[in-house]
C-alpha cells in the first residue's frame, strides 16, 4: 500500500470500519435475498446467508490489518486498557509511583552534578575547543599550569592566529565606604568581551563594549566605566532588585554603573568573585614586574589543531625570551632555577576541575551517584515484587483473555505497556523530586561552573531513559509470568489458590533477597560516615579552641604601606598595640595574642637543605603572646620573650617542621638562612605543637614563627593581610562581637571590614563536606531500609494471605498459634539471613570507595557493619512479626470455608 | 512466479476479480455471483477470501470504488477496473495461458 494511502487510512479509521460494515452488510442482504428466491423462509434465508458469509468480526479484522496500522491500534488500546487497570488499582498504583518518584528522581538529580561538574562542565557549543593558556613553571619539582604575565598577554592580543576569541581575567580589589567600615570587594578585571569567549550571556542587561574598557593603574581603574554584577552579590546585597540596570556604585574613588547581572551558576574565576570590569591593559610602573596571575581562555578555531597552536604559542615563548634578557625583570623571573618561559594549553574542562578540594568532591559526588544508583535497584526490585504480586490476583483475568484468543504476545505486551506507564507516572513525579533535590544539592557544590545545573533536555531525556530502564527491570519478570497462562488449570479453581508454582515463589524470594543485602551496604557505608565524621569531629586541633575569638582586621594599605619602610612599620606597630590595649581591657578577656600570616619564603638550612616554608607567621611577644592566648604546648626550647624583639634570627618552629627538616633530632640550635628573616641567618630557640587552624581536615603544615616586632625587608612581603587577633575570653565571646567592632572602628576608621569568627566554627566549618556525605549517605540508607522492611513485610505477608487455608488446617488439626508464628518468622529470617550473608560480601566491595572520604576509620570497620547488621535485623524482624500475627490469628473455621 | 499455495490460489482470485470487472462495474456481491456464473457454478468465492482480495487490488490501484445505489435502492460500494487495471489483467491472462500449458505439457507427459 503506498504511504500516503496508509496515512489517510490512519486518520479515517472509523469512516473505513463503517464503510466496510456497511458493505458487508450489503452482501449479506443480496444474499438472503437470493435463499428467499429459492423459497427460504425469511428467517433461514437470512442466517444461511450469514453463515456462508462466514465470520464477519475476523473478516474485518483481516481487513484492516491489510491496512497496517494494526500495531499502533493495539498499543493505544493497550494504553487505554493499561490507565484504567491502573485506576482499578489506586493503592497499589499511588505507592509504586511514589517509590519510583523517589529513585528516578533521585537519580537523575544525582546524575545532574555529576554531568555539569565531571562530565561535562563547560557548557555551549563545540566545548572541547574551549582552552585555557598558561605559563608552565615546575615548582618544587611539581609541574604547575599557572597564568600569564603581562608580555605574554600582550603577545596573545597581538598573535591569536589559531584562536578564534581570546578572553582574560584578572583578580580585582576595589575598596567600598559602607557606614561601618571599608569593604574590600574582590572582583575581576576582565577582556571587554569575556563573557560571549565563555559563552555565557547575563541573566540581565549586557556585557561590555570595547569603549568601556579601562586602564588600570595602581590598583584602580583611570576613569569610571561600567560593571557587571555576580549574581551572588546582587542578591545579597541589593535584594535581587530588578530594577538594577543602570545604578551606579562606587569603588575607590570611581564610578561604575551597572550594565549587566550574570546568572547564578557563573562563578569564574572563583565564587568569590563579585564582579567584573572590562580592562584594556595593566599599568606596571617601569622596573617593576606582575606575577603570571592572568587567567588566558581562548576558543581554538574550527579549522585548527592543538598541535599548531602549541607550535604557535611555543615560538611566541621563543621571542619573548629574547626580548627580555636575564638582567630584564621579567627575563630574571623566567630564568629562575634554570628553567625558562614555557606556555601551553589545557583543555577548560581540565581547568575548571583544577580547584584546591576538586579530587574530594569528585569522589564523593560518584560515591553519592553510586549510592542512590542501589537505592533505585531497591525501588525497583520493591515494584517488581508488587507487580508479581498483582500479577497473582489478575490470573482469572488472563486466562479469560488467554481463552478469547489473545497470543502470548499480546498479554506480554498488554502487560509491559502497564509497566511502562508505571514507570512514565514515576518518572513524571521523579522530576518534582529532582528539582528539589537539586536545589539542596546545589548548595553543596563550591566549584566555579560555566553551565546551570537544572533540568533541561539532556537531564529530561535521562529522567525518559531511567524510566525505561527501570519498567524494564521491574517489568521483566511479571510480563514473562503473565504471557505463560495455563488456561485450563486457571479458570478452573479461581485461581486464586493456585500457588503458581515454586518458581514464582524462588524469584519473588530473590528479590527480596537483593534488597536485603543493598540495605546491608548502603547502612554500613552510613555507619562508616557517621563514625568517621565524629573521630573527626573530635581530633585534637593542637590549640584550644573554646572560648576563641579570631579577629582578622585588613589594614588601608594606602595609609600604612609607606615609601619610607620603617615609618610604614611604626604605624602598623603602633596601631596593633593599641588595638591589643583596647581589646585587652574588655570584659571577660583573658588573654589577646596578636599573629600575622604570610607568604611563603624561600630558605636553606645549615647542612644544605632547601626548602619553602609553607607556613610564616609573625607572632606577637609577651603580652601579645599567641602561644598562650591559643594554648599551643611549647614542646623544646623557649618562646619569645620582650628581649628577642631587637635581636633578628630568633625563629620557633613547629613540630612538622622539626619533623621534615631534623627527624629525629632536637630542632633548638638549629641555623639556617632566610625564610623570613631577610636575607639573614636565623637560629631556632623552641619547637610548639602542631596547631590545625584550617580546619580539623589538614594537618598543620611546617611553621616557622617570628617574633612580630622585627623588621624586615620589603614591606610589600606584609601583603594584603592583616594582623590577625587571637582573644580568648572567659565567658561567651559572642557578646563581645559589637564591643570588637568598635574599638576597631575607632582606632582606625579606614579599616577594611573585619572578619570576626569563634575558632570553633572555623573548624566545625571545615567538615562541611564531610558532614554533608555522611548527611546524604544516611538518608539513602534510610530510604533503603525502610523500602526493604517494606519489602519483607509485602512479600510474607502476601505469602500469609495466600496459605491462610493451609494454616487453617495446620491448626485445626492442633497446631498452636506460636508455632504457626514461628513458621512465618523462620520463613521470614531465612530470607533476611541470606539477605545479610550477601550483604556482608557485598560491604567489603562497595566501601572501599570510600576511602577517600574516610578519617580515622578503614573501610572494613567492624563496628559499623555490626551495626548496621543489628538496625537492620531488628527493622526487618519488625517487619516479619506483623504477618506472623496476622497468621497467628487466623481462624481455622473462616479460612477452611472460604474459597 | 508464485511459489506456495497460498500465493496461487491468491493470484488466481485477483485474475478472477479483474476479469469479471472487464465489462462493468459491480459490487461485492455481483462480483461473487458473476464469478460464479461465468464459471458454470464450478468456483464460489469464498466471502472471506472476497473481501479481502477486493481491497488489496484497490490499494494496488488496479480498481477503485466508488459508492452508488444498488438494485434494490440500497447504498453499495461499486468497483471499477482502472487503466492500470486493464494492463494487469492482460499481463495476467497471459501469465495464465503460459502457466497453464505449462503445466499440461508436464501432465501431459508423466
Amino acid at each position: 500500500m503506498t504511504f500516503l494511502r496508509r496515512v489517510r487510512a490512519l486518520f479515517r479509521k472509523n469512516q473505513l470500519d463503517a464503510e466496510m460494515a456497511e458493505e458487508m452488510r450489503l452482501h449479506v442482504e443480496l444474499q438472503a435475498e437470493r435463499n428467499r428466491a429459492t423459497g427460504m423462509s425469511p428467517d433461514e434465508a437470512r442466517y444461511a446467508a450469514l453463515r456462508q458469509f462466514g465470520n464477519v468480526a475476523s473478516l474485518q479484522e483481516r481487513a484492516r490489518e491489510g491496512r497496517g496500522w494494526v500495531w499502533l491500534e493495539q498499543a493505544i488500546q493497550d494504553v487505554r486498557f493499561g490507565f484504567r487497570q491502573l485506576a482499578r488499582a489506586p493503592g497499589f498504583t499511588a505507592v509504586v509511583t511514589l517509590t519510583l518518584a523517589l529513585g528516578i528522581g533521585g537519580t537523575t538529580a544525582m546524575f545532574s552534578m555529576v554531568d555539569t561538574v565531571i562530565l561535562n562542565p563547560v557548557g555551549g557549543a563545540e566545548p572541547e575547543r574551549m582552552v585555557q593558556i598558561g605559563q608552565r613553571r615546575l615548582v618544587q619539582g611539581k609541574d604547575h599550569f599557572q597564568g600569564v604575565s603581562p608580555p605574554v598577554l600582550e603577545a596573545l592580543r597581538t598573535e591569536h592566529a589559531f584562536f578564534s576569541n581570546v578572553g582574560w581575567s584578572f583578580p580585582a580589589e576595589l575598596e567600598r565606604v559602607t557606614e561601618d567600615f571599608v569593604n574590600g570587594e574582590g572582583g575581576a578585571y576582565v577582556s571587554w568581551d569575556f563573557f560571549a569567549t565563555l559563552q555565557c550571556p547575563p541573566l540581565l542587561g549586557r556585557g561590555f563594549q570595547p569603549e568601556e574598557a579601562v586602564l588600570v593603574e595602581d590598583g584602580a581603574p583611570n576613569r569610571n566605566t561600567a560593571i557587571v554584577l555576580s549574581h551572588g552579590w546582587w542578591q545579597s546585597h541589593w535584594g535581587g532588585d530588578r530594577g538594577i540596570l543602570g545604578d551606579t556604585i562606587t569603588m575607590s574613588g570611581r564610578v561604575f554603573t551597572v550594565v549587566g547581572v550574570m546568572p547564578a551558576h557563573f562563578q569564574f574565576p572563583d565564587q568569590r568573585t563579585k564582579f567584573w570590569i572590562p580592562l584594556e591593559r595593566q599599568i606596571i610602573p617601569p622596573n617593576s614586574y606582575a606575577g603570571p596571575s592572568i587567567k588566558v581562555f581562548a576558543r581554538l578555531r574550527s579549522d585548527s589543531t592543538l598541535k599548531q597552536a602549541q607550535a604557535l604559542l611555543d615560538m611566541i615563548a621563543l621571542r619573548l625570551m629574547e626580548a627580555h634578557p636575564a638582567s630584564n625583570g621579567y627575563g630574571a623571573m623566567w630564568r629562575m632555577n634554570n628553567q625558562s618561559l614555557k606556555i601551553s594549553l589545557r583543555p577548560l574542562s581540565v581547568a575548571l576541575q583544577d580547584g584546591g578540594h576538586w579530587a574530594q568532591l569528585r569522589q564523593t559526588l560518584l560515591g553519592l551517584f553510586a549510592a542512590v544508583g542501589l537505592v533505585l535497584l531497591i525501588v525497583c526490585a520493591n515494584v517488581a515484587n508488587l507487580a508479581l504480586a498483582r500479577l497473582e490476583r489478575r490470573q482469572h483475568e488472563m486466562a479469560v483473555r488467554a481463552a478469547l484468543g489473545a497470543g502470548r504476545e499480546r498479554l506480554m505486551r498488554q502487560l509491559m505497556t502497564e509497566n511502562l506507564i508505571l514507570a512514565l507516572l514515576g518518572g513524571a513525579a521523579g522530576l518534582l523530586v529532582t528539582a528539589v533535590s537539586l536545589k539542596v544539592l546545589i548548595a553543596m557544590n563550591e566549584m566555579p561552573r560555566l553551565r546551570p545545573i537544572e533540568i533541561d533536555g539532556r537531564l529530561l531525556g535521562v529522567a525518559l531513559l531511567l524510566s525505561a530502564f527501570t519498567a524494564l527491570i521491574f517489568g521483566l519478570a511479571p510480563m514473562w509470568r503473565g504471557g505463560n497462562v495455563r488456561v485450563r488449570v486457571m479458570l478452573a479453581d479461581g485461581g486464586l489458590n493456585s500457588t503458581g508454582g515454586r518458581a514464582r515463589s524462588h524469584y519473588r524470594d530473590a528479590l527480596v533477597v537483593l534488597q536485603v543485602a543493598i540495605t546491608v551496604v548502603l547502612l554500613s557505608g552510613a555507619g562508616l560516615m557517621l563514625q568517621s565524621v565524629s573521630r573527626l569531629l573530635r581530633v585534637d586541633p593542637g590549640f584550644d579552641p573554646q572560648n576563641l575569638l579570631l579577629v582578622e582586621a585588613q589594614l588601608p594599605w594606602r595609609k600604612y604601606d609607606l615609601p619610607d619602610l620603617m615609618e610604614g612599620e611604626k604605624l602598623r606597630h603602633a596601631l596593633v598595640a593599641q588595638l591589643h590595649e583596647r581589646f585587652s581591657a574588655l570584659p571577660g578577656v583573658r588573654a589577646v595574642g596578636v599573629q600575622h600570616r604570610s607568604y611563603s619564603q624561600m630558605f636553606q638550612l645549615e647542612g644544605g637543605t632547601d626548602g619553602w616554608v609553607a607556613e610564616h607567621v609573625r607572632v606577637g611577644v609577651g603580652g601579645q603572646d599567641v602561644f598562650r592566648a591559643m594554648r599551643i604546648p611549647l614542646v623544646e626550647g623557649r618562646n619569645f620573650v620582650a628581649g628577642d624583639v631587637g635581636r633578628p634570627g630568633l625563629v620557633i618552629v613547629n613540630e612538622a617542621f622539626a619533623r621534615q627538616f631534623w627527624p629525629g633530632e632536637s630542632a633548638v640550635g638549629k641555623k639556617g638562612v632566610g625564610g623570613g628573616s631577610g636575607d639573614g641567618a636565623f637560629e631556632v630557640i623552641g619547637v610548639v605543637g602542631d596547631a590545625r587552624v584550617y580546619g580539623y581536615l589538614w594537618d598543620a603544615l611546617p611553621t616557622v614563627y617570628h617574633p612580630f616586632q622585627v623588621v624586615f625587608g620589603n614591606a610589600r612581603l606584609i601583603g594584603t593581610y592583616g594582623p590577625q587577633f587571637v582573644i580568648r575570653t572567659t565567658g561567651d565571646p559572642e557578646s563581645l562581637v559589637p564591643f570588637i567592632r568598635r574599638d576597631l572602628k575607632e582606632a582606625e576608621p579606614a579599616l577594611r571590614t573585619p572578619s570576626i569568627k569563634m575558632a570553633k566554627q572555623v573548624l566545625y566549618d571545615s567538615t562541611l563536606a564531610q558532614r554533608t556525605y555522611r548527611n546524604y549517605l544516611g538518608l539513602f540508607a534510610l530510604l533503603g531500609l525502610l523500602l526493604s522492611a517494606l519489602g519483607v513485610y509485602g512479600v510474607l505477608a502476601f505469602s500469609v494471605a495466600r496459605r491462610t487455608r493451609e494454616i487453617g488446617i495446620r491448626m485445626a488439626i492442633g497446631a498452636e498459634e506460636a508455632a504457626v508464628q514461628g513458621m512465618v518468622l523462620k520463613q521470614g529470617g531465612r530470607l533476611i539471613g541470606m539477605g545479610m550473608a550477601v550483604g556482608i560480601l557485598a560491604t567489603f566491595g562497595f566501601t572501599r570507595l570510600l576511602r577517600s572520604q574516610l578519617f580515622g576509620v578503614s573501610p572494613t570497620e567492624p563496628v559499623a557493619l555490626g551495626g548496621a547488621l543489628l538496625v537492620l535485623g531488628v527493622v526487618a524482624l519488625v517487619a516479619c512479626w506483623l504477618p506472623a500475627r496476622r497468621a497467628a490469628r487466623v481462624d481455622p473455621v473462616v479460612a477452611l470455608r472460604a474459597e | 512466479m508464485a511459489n506456495n499455495k497460498a500465493d496461487l490460489l491468491q493470484g488466481t482470485l485477483d485474475l478472477l476479480i479483474l476479469k469479471s470487472l472487464q465489462n462493468e462495474p459491480m459490487h461485492g456481491f455481483g462480483i461473487s455471483l458473476r464469478i460464479q456464473q461465468m464459471s458454470k457454478d464450478m468456483l464460489t468465492v469464498e466471502q472471506g477470501s472476497l473481501y479481502p482480495a477486493l481491497y488489496r487490488l484497490e490499494d494496488q490501484g488496479w480498481i477503485k470504488s466508488e459508492w452508488g445505489v444498488s438494485e434494490n435502492n440500497r447504498k453499495a460500494k461499486f468497483y471499477t477496473l482502472t487503466a492500470t487495471g486493464k494492463k494487469q489483467l492482460a499481463t495476467e491472462e497471459q501469465s495464465w495461458a503460459k502457466l497453464s500449458t505449462a503445466i499440461n505439457l508436464v501432465l501431459g507427459n508423466a
